[in-house]
């Protein structure tokens, strides 16, 4: 690691920038990206994206054949276009063209114009935004140009509170030192301002005359969207100067509290990390779709068989009787024999009966999802009062599937707590502070607290800090060195930001909340962080200012999980402070702490117990020799380009070595509200809660208690830590072998086989007895999800009611849920708030992000978003629930009414010679699915209940039927399919047997193939809006309206279409003149 | 309800057919008496020396039993149910359907038969043929008191199918080119009740396709509206004739528009036969007679029709239909309006005339002889279809059907029963969760 990778050639050669090789950079990949100052005919060569974004699809022109071949591209309306064709053909069609094109183009005109407002909006914000005006440095002079003029090279300048046009070099800027700082929420949405800085030789350029003659040249890597990674090199005035994302301004940021600023563009337009950034997430199915396209094959299966049976029939009965029934009706010209009658047959039976898997299916399908999402986005019982930030169902398309959720993957931190970090307890020196006692000397419970700790001796101390424990004050106040130089580590070692609008009105803004709270702790103990600049640190320690100089900030990572800091203090004493996680810092501890270390460590095993995070802090000394090799080797590894990441980790991980230990702090993490009741519901709803922290062992099984996802009431709790395979494995095998002793033991004597094969084994373990819990540690879990070992694991996890993983990194939380995925065969859901949890998010069948305070990466990644995690249940238990619910009974529902509607055509086939003759008018047949049945279901689809929402969640297990798939599957299918195919006998035969012998009361005869065909489609159209009435268990007026509606529209429509006026402008067309009022006097009648 | 005889069977008691009925018929009809054997008696072994009989009996052409039946369906049921009393004799089928009088006569010239099982119609035939002689015969059987699904005895049926009783007629159109041959054909029968109230007369076809795909569509409503005569646009494959002028009215349905004439006459006296006077209009839909048929003028029909040419089946072009009534002539003429509206299913009936009740027939047709005295134009044996003639009347709610009637009762039934264990059910479990509670 510490071996730097071997440099490029053209990087190790010092001096100007290396001439320019390559012929045509932008055709290929782009390997590397030179941007030269002032030069736009240099960069003019290579081709570089202009700033112009452009993040619509279409323009007028092309929208219609994109946007046609884009919805073409979607099986089902591939299915329907070939239909389409198949129409086209005379002697194949048996129903006008109208009946497939009207709904086609109905359901094509929709999508399209969905498509186009959507287009046009984009439209309108990318000429918004590219019409936006920056002030672009051109031949010396600053001109005002619109955004999308502005090219890879160009100088601007930015003032405060703009946005960054594109993605800039800093160059200089109205503070000194060249600082500036940025908003960058609409990056990553994190709300805290950031520092940037121009590297120092060019913050000098304050001037336009001076910028107007730089002619720097800078080459970085390639356009990407790693939003905090940056490299590249300045090669100016024979020098070059390495560049880090410190020195980036990006575009999508904010301008603040910065007078006004310079840069050089690097990345424009579309090559910007925030467009980099804007793919769409891979798109998620549900189970429901999953199996809707199986039955949809099956069903096209089907529609083929029965074609085949049609055909077949047409065959024979051409041959039979067709060719005697040629003196009344000869062949077409085309047919020559009856087995090619037969093969004609086959499509226009295709076409007839195609109706069993209708177009409007698929619409539906969305409008109601839709509908679900709405409810859920509207729900005033997710609207969380104090962030004002509603529920988001940011996909549309996943709402059943929260019906059946099985596992629920948790992160703690901010999801279960609420990252609200209080500075709570701390060990100085081996002295532990923080614990408060009553006046007999016990400690006192919560809630008899008594006064907390009076910060009135410093004027710069936040109010809304308490702590109560006095002792930690007197030994500030006494000038005991060690606390000193702990909150002095305190007010020095953080990222922190301060905003002073007034005199003493100091504001921190801290991007990790407990850095926060440790600075915060820190300034009311007197050593109050008043101002940074790059190079220094202001703090007033009791009273007194004084400025450190900053040396180096070893930053923080999840690799690392430690930060330092390197001052030299006013004396000329250069000092190394550290504070990380405790598993890393004692081991970087100079041997002759170890006793310290020992009582340090019983105090951070008690704060861990009581659920608190702790950090541990330890100072270096340095001398100014072995610093100044240090920092010069530190530069060279910045300046490399490969592996730079490795190198300086290599370099930090050197000098954070044999450090003294000063203490460590407790920091509590207050539980969200409603957790612990969440999660019992969501137990007895039979919903498996696994939680996967970053966080250490104690911690995370402390919050377990405190959840009641851990209760003492527990036969055991099983805790693996091996740090080999074999002792996971023993650790496992230990654990499952418990759980078949004491199921063996409750089942009266029932005795195991001694040879049981995994599956048996698991099938054993599913009814285990007694309540297990299973914590696991980071390493353990590494081993546990090798191959060959992850069934063991899972099966043992599965069997526990409680599975607590801790210490594990955001690559292990997805494999643990794809392993649950990938075996189980249940619907994951993974809620998370941070970045760690985004890979979480995006592998479970659903992810739910908490839009807390860790920024909103997981939320962009989610598909569901609120503020509380207690909302979770109302999300799975009702809103879930109701839309597994609705989604099955619309299914069935459509499958029935669609089969019902087109069986009636087969057993028609056996009466009219199977001449693909239609049971019903064709506007029936083209306004049955969009028009007649549509809108009923749809409303029982978006409304329907089948018990109120208290009662969902007063009685959770009400929720597993989800779980179990009952509602919908291949079985419910077939029963649909069966009842359907039984409403089409009746609705066929019982005509028949009517209309055979029936004649009018005025003597006329009434099997005419009119009347006929009238009142089987009336009756259907009745009987299936009863059974809709029938299948609603929730009547809203919407019900009630729309199935009313549907009637008197068909009727209205009935009359219409048989109306005398009709007739006498198109005889052709509409036939069925008079039939209806002859087939309702009849049905009235018989 | 509509009433017809079925429908006076089926009020009635349905007393079974005895001798005495029998009897009567035969008295009235032919004035001398035969023996009755009642059916039940055929399936045991009563009959008087019928093994000595059957060994003796050594003649061609002829038969020792004959057993006449309603219908072919039921002929073979008999033969089949009489698998013990026949033994080895020789058993023939005597009925028309899909059988020709040719082989049958071939067939009995051929062997000996002891048992012949038929139909009235063809055995009639049969014998009008010389292909049975009635000499030998020893018994003759009447199914009498057996009612078929629509509860008609033998006797009662009000509908004749004369596809084959007119075989003569039936052979000679089954080639197109005696078209215009004239051939007539007259079908007595015996009316045993009154049919009171206005009598309506059906044609009947079965295994005509007139629900067929392509059938359905060659028509064009434009030319049969009178707007446009020349617009044979839909009509295929009967759009123009050979010389290229449109066919008015176009299209299949048009060209095979039923063109038998029935006329029903009754006997008065012995030798005095009447015509019993039929209305030939309102036979239709008013919307078809109104709004759906116009002739493109009221008068000088024929000027109109200048420049199509009738349809190629057509014996006379459209304006002579009628040409005794202008307001039935043309596209107007009833009989061409109910041929228009197409039938949903391969068998089907369409109004022909309707009884006017006068003289005679003021309260409807009284019971006695009648006769159809058809003129055979129509060919069906070429599409292996038949054809009848059926009388009925009506009630004040229009047709009837037995079927509705049924599927009401039976539904209800099983309603009832399912509620009264549905109510079962709820009752017990009542109590189970009752005593559950306590």
């Amino acid at each position: 690691m510490t071996v730097p990778k071997e440099m490029p050639e053209k990087w190790a050669r010092a001096g100007g920038p290396p001439s320019w090789s390559r012929k045509k950079p932008s055709w290929g990949t782009e390997e590397e990206r030179r941007a030269r100052a002032n030069d736009r005919e240099y960069n003019e060569k290579f081709q570089y994206a202009s700033n112009c974004i452009k993040t619509s699809k279409y323009n007028i022109l092309t929208f219609l054949p994109v946007n046609l071949f884009e919805q073409f591209q979607e099986v089902a309306n591939t299915y329907f276009l070939f239909l389409l064709i198949l129409q086209l053909i005379p002697q194949i069609s048996s129903l006008s063209w109208f009946t497939t094109i009207v709904p086609l183009v109905l359901v094509l005109t929709i999508t399209a114009v969905k498509d186009a407002t959507d287009d046009y909006f984009r439209h309108k914000s990318d000429n918004q935004v590219n019409n936006r005006q920056s002030q672009v440095l051109i031949n010396g002079i600053l001109q005002q140009e619109q955004w999308m003029n502005v090219c890879v090279g160009d100088i601007i300048k930015l003032e405060n509170n703009q946005f960054v046009a594109a993605d800039l070099l800093l160059l200089s800027s109205s503070e000194p030192h060249g600082l500036c700082y940025i908003e960058t929420a609409e990056l990553d949405g994190e709300t805290n301002m950031k520092v940037r800085q121009a590297i120092p030789v060019t913050s000098e350029l304050g001037d336009i005359s001076k910028l107007a003659k730089f002619d720097g040249e800078v080459i970085c890597e390639p356009p990407n969207n790693k939003l905090d990674k940056f490299s590249g090199t300045l090669y100016w005035k024979e020098n070059k100067f390495p560049l880090s994302n410190q020195n980036m301004l990006l575009r999508g940021c904010v301008l603040r509290n910065t007078e006004w600023c310079f840069g050089l563009v690097i990345f424009a337009g579309p090559d910007t990390k925030l467009m980099q950034n804007s793919g769409r997430t891979k798109f998620k199915r549900t189970s429901i779709d999953r199996l809707m396209n199986t039955l949809v094959l099956w069903i096209f299966g089907f529609l083929v068989c029965m074609g085949v049976i049609l055909a077949i029939g047409n065959a024979i009965w051409e041959h039979e009787v067709g060719t005697r029934f040629q003196v009344y009706l000869p062949w077409d010209e085309a047919v020559d024999s009856a087995f090619f009658s037969g093969f004609l047959s086959f499509w226009s039976y295709i076409i007839i009966l195609n109706t069993v898997v209708p177009i409007s299916l698929y619409v539906s399908v969305e409008v109601i999802r839709l509908g679900h999402s709405y409810f859920i986005n509207w729900d005033k019982k997710m609207f969380c009062m104090k962030k004002r930030t509603p529920a988001e169902a940011r996909t549309t398309t996943l709402n059943e599937e929260l019906g059946q959720v099985e596992y629920i993957f948790s992160d703690k931190t901010g999801t279960l707590t609420q990252n609200i970090m209080v500075f709570n307890k701390c060990s100085i020196n081996g002295r532990s502070y923080g614990d408060v006692f009553d006046v007999l000397g016990h400690k006192a419970e919560l809630g008899e607290r008594p006064e907390p700790v009076n910060f009135s001796f410093n004027p710069l101390a936040d109010k809304k800090f308490l702590f109560w424990d006095p002792s930690l004050l007197e030994a500030v106040k006494m000038g005991d060195p060690h606390t000193h130089e702990f909150f002095r580590l305190l007010s020095l070692c953080h990222t922190v930001m301060s905003e002073e609008k007034n005199e003493g009105e100091l504001y921190y803004k801290a991007q990790s909340p407990d850095e926060g709270a440790l600075v915060t702790a820190a300034r009311n103990f007197g050593f109050v962080f008043r101002s940074r600049t790059p190079k220094t640190i202001t703090v007033h320690e009791m009273g007194t200012a004084i400025t450190y100089q900053l040396l180096a900030i070893l930053d923080f990572n999840n690799i690392r999980k430690r930060m330092s800091v390197i001052v030299r203090n006013p004396e000329g004493k250069i000092r190394l402070y550290c504070k990380g996680a405790d598993t890393i810092l004692l081991d970087r501890l100079h041997h002759s702490t170890q006793e310290l270390l020992n009582t340090t460590t019983d105090h951070l095993n008690e704060y861990a117990g009581e659920g608190l995070r702790t950090l541990v802090l330890a100072y270096k000394d340095l001398d100014e020799e072995y610093y100044e090799e240090w920092a010069e080797r530190r530069l060279q590894a910045s300046l490399a380009q490969d592996s730079r990441e490795d190198r300086l980790a290599s370099i930090y991980e050197e000098v954070e070595s044999d450090m003294m230990l000063l203490g460590a702090t407790a920091i509590e993490d207050k539980l969200q509200q409603g957790v612990p009741e969440t999660i019992a519901l969501l137990t007895l709803a039979n919903i498996k809660i696994w939680v996967l922290t970053g966080d250490k062992q104690e911690t995370a099984v402390n919050i377990g208690y405190s959840c009641k996802m851990l209760t003492d009431d527990m036969t055991e709790v099983f805790i693996v830590t091996g740090h080999t395979v074999l002792e996971v494995r023993e650790e496992l095998r230990k654990a499952r072998e418990k759980m078949m002793d004491s199921s063996r033991t409750v089942g009266n004597g029932f005795t195991c086989q001694e040879k049981l094969s995994s599956s048996k084994l698991s099938s054993v373990l599913e009814a285990v007895a007694g309540e297990y819990a299973l914590v696991i540690n980071g390493h353990s879990l590494a081993h546990a999800l090798e191959a060959d070992m992850e069934l063991e694991f899972l099966e043992t996890a599965c069997a526990c009611k409680t599975v607590i993983c801790c210490r594990v990194t955001p690559l292990q939380k997805a494999q643990v849920v794809e392993l649950v995925k990938k075996y189980k065969k249940a619907v994951t859901l993974a809620i998370g708030d941070g970045a760690n949890d985004v890979s979480m998010i995006k592998t479970a069948h659903i992810g739910v992000g908490i839009s807390g305070q860790e920024g909103i990466q997981a939320v962009l990644a989610s598909d569901y978003s609120f503020s509380q995690f207690k909302f979770l249940q109302r999300l799975l238990l009702v809103h879930g629930r109701w839309s597994y619910l609705r989604m099955c009974k619309f299914l069935c529902y459509f499958f029935y009414k669609n089969f019902a509607f087109t069986m009636v055509h087969f057993w028609f086939g056996f009466f009219c010679g199977f001449s693909a003759q239609t049971v019903y008018d064709q506007y029936f047949i083209t306004l049955y699915n969009i028009v007649y049945t549509s809108l009923p279901v749809l409303a029982m689809g978006v409304f329907d209940q089948d018990v109120p929402e208290q009662r969902s969640m007063e009685y959770p297990k009400l929720y597993e039927p989800g779980q179990l798939n009952l509602l919908f599957n291949k079985r419910e299918f077939f029963i649909c399919i069966a009842q359907g195919i039984y409403t089409s006998v009746l609705m066929f035969f019982i005509p028949y047997g009517v209309f055979a012998e029936a004649t009018r009361d005025d003597g006329t005869q009434l099997a005419d193939y009119q009347s006929f065909a009238v009142t089987v489609a009336t009756s259907l159209v009745i009987v299936v809006s009863v059974q809709i009435g029938l299948d609603t268990g929730y009547w809203t007026a919407i019900n009630h309206f729309f199935i009313w509606g549907s009637l008197a529209v068909y009727f209205a429509i009935l009359f219409a279409m048989h109306s005398n006026g009709l007739f006498d402008m198109f005889p052709n067309q509409f036939r069925f003149v008079g039939t209806l009022q002859v087939a309702v006097g009849i049905s009235s009648c018989s | 309800m509509e009433k017809k005889i079925t429908d006076v069977l089926a009020k009635s008691e349905l007393k079974p057919g005895t001798p005495e009925d029998l009897q009567k018929l035969m008295k009235d009809y032919y004035s001398s008496h035969r023996s009755v054997i009642e059916l039940e008696e055929l399936k045991l072994p009563v009959c008087p020396k019928w093994v000595k009989l059957r060994k003796n009996h050594s003649e061609k052409k002829s038969v020792l039993m004959l057993i006449i039946c309603s219908s072919a369906v039921r002929a073979l049921e008999l033969i089949r149910s009489m698998t013990a009393f026949r033994g080895d004799s020789k058993v023939m089928k005597l009925f028309a359907k899909h059988i020709k009088v040719q082989e049958q006569v071939k067939l009995l010239e051929k062997r000996v038969v002891h048992l012949g099982v038929g139909t009235p119609g063809r055995i009639k035939e049969l014998i009008k043929q010389g292909g049975l002689n009635l000499n030998p015969l020893k018994f003759l059987v009447f199914d009498w008191n057996w009612r078929d699904q629509k509860l008609r005895r033998m006797m009662d049926i009000p509908e004749i199918n004369y596809t084959y009783i007119c075989e003569n007629c039936a052979k000679l159109r089954e080639n197109a080119f005696n078209f215009d041959q004239k051939c007539t054909c007259s079908i007595p029968f015996y009316l045993q009740e009154n049919m009171e109230g206005d009598v309506y007369m059906y044609y009947k076809l079965y295994g005509f396709y007139q629900n067929h795909y392509r059938y359905v569509l060659s028509r064009s409503n434009n030319q049969l509206v009178g707007k446009d005569i020349m617009d044979v646009e839909d009509c295929a494959p009967f759009k123009v004739s050979q010389n290229k002028t449109p066919i008015a009215p176009c299209g299949a349905i048009a060209n095979s528009m039923f063109n038998d004439t029935i006329i029903l006459s009754y006997t008065l006296k012995s030798s005095v036969h009447i015509q019993v006077p039929m209305l030939k209009t309102e036979l239709t839909w008013w919307t078809d007679k109104y709004v759906k048929f116009q002739n493109p003028s009221l008068i000088n029909l024929s000027d109109r029709f200048v420049g199509t040419e009738k349809p190629p089946y057509w014996q006379a072009p459209i304006y002579e239909l009628d040409t005794s009534d202008p307001g039935n002539n043309g596209f107007l003429n009833d009989d061409f309006i109910v041929w228009m509206r197409t039938a949903a299913f391969p068998t089907f009936k369409k109004l022909y005339r309707r009884l006017y009740r006068v003289q005679y027939f003021m309260d409807g047709l009284p019971a006695g002889n009648y006769s159809f005295n058809i003129s055979y134009n129509f060919p069906v044996t070429r599409i292996k279809g038949e054809k009848s003639v059926v009388l009925s009347t009506l009630t004040w709610s229009g047709g009837s059907s037995l079927f509705l009637g049924l599927a009401y009762t039976v539904t209800g039934a099983f309603l009832w029963l399912a509620s009264f264990a549905l109510m079962a059910i709820h009752i017990t479990m009542k109590r189970k969760k009752l005593s559950y509670r306590r």
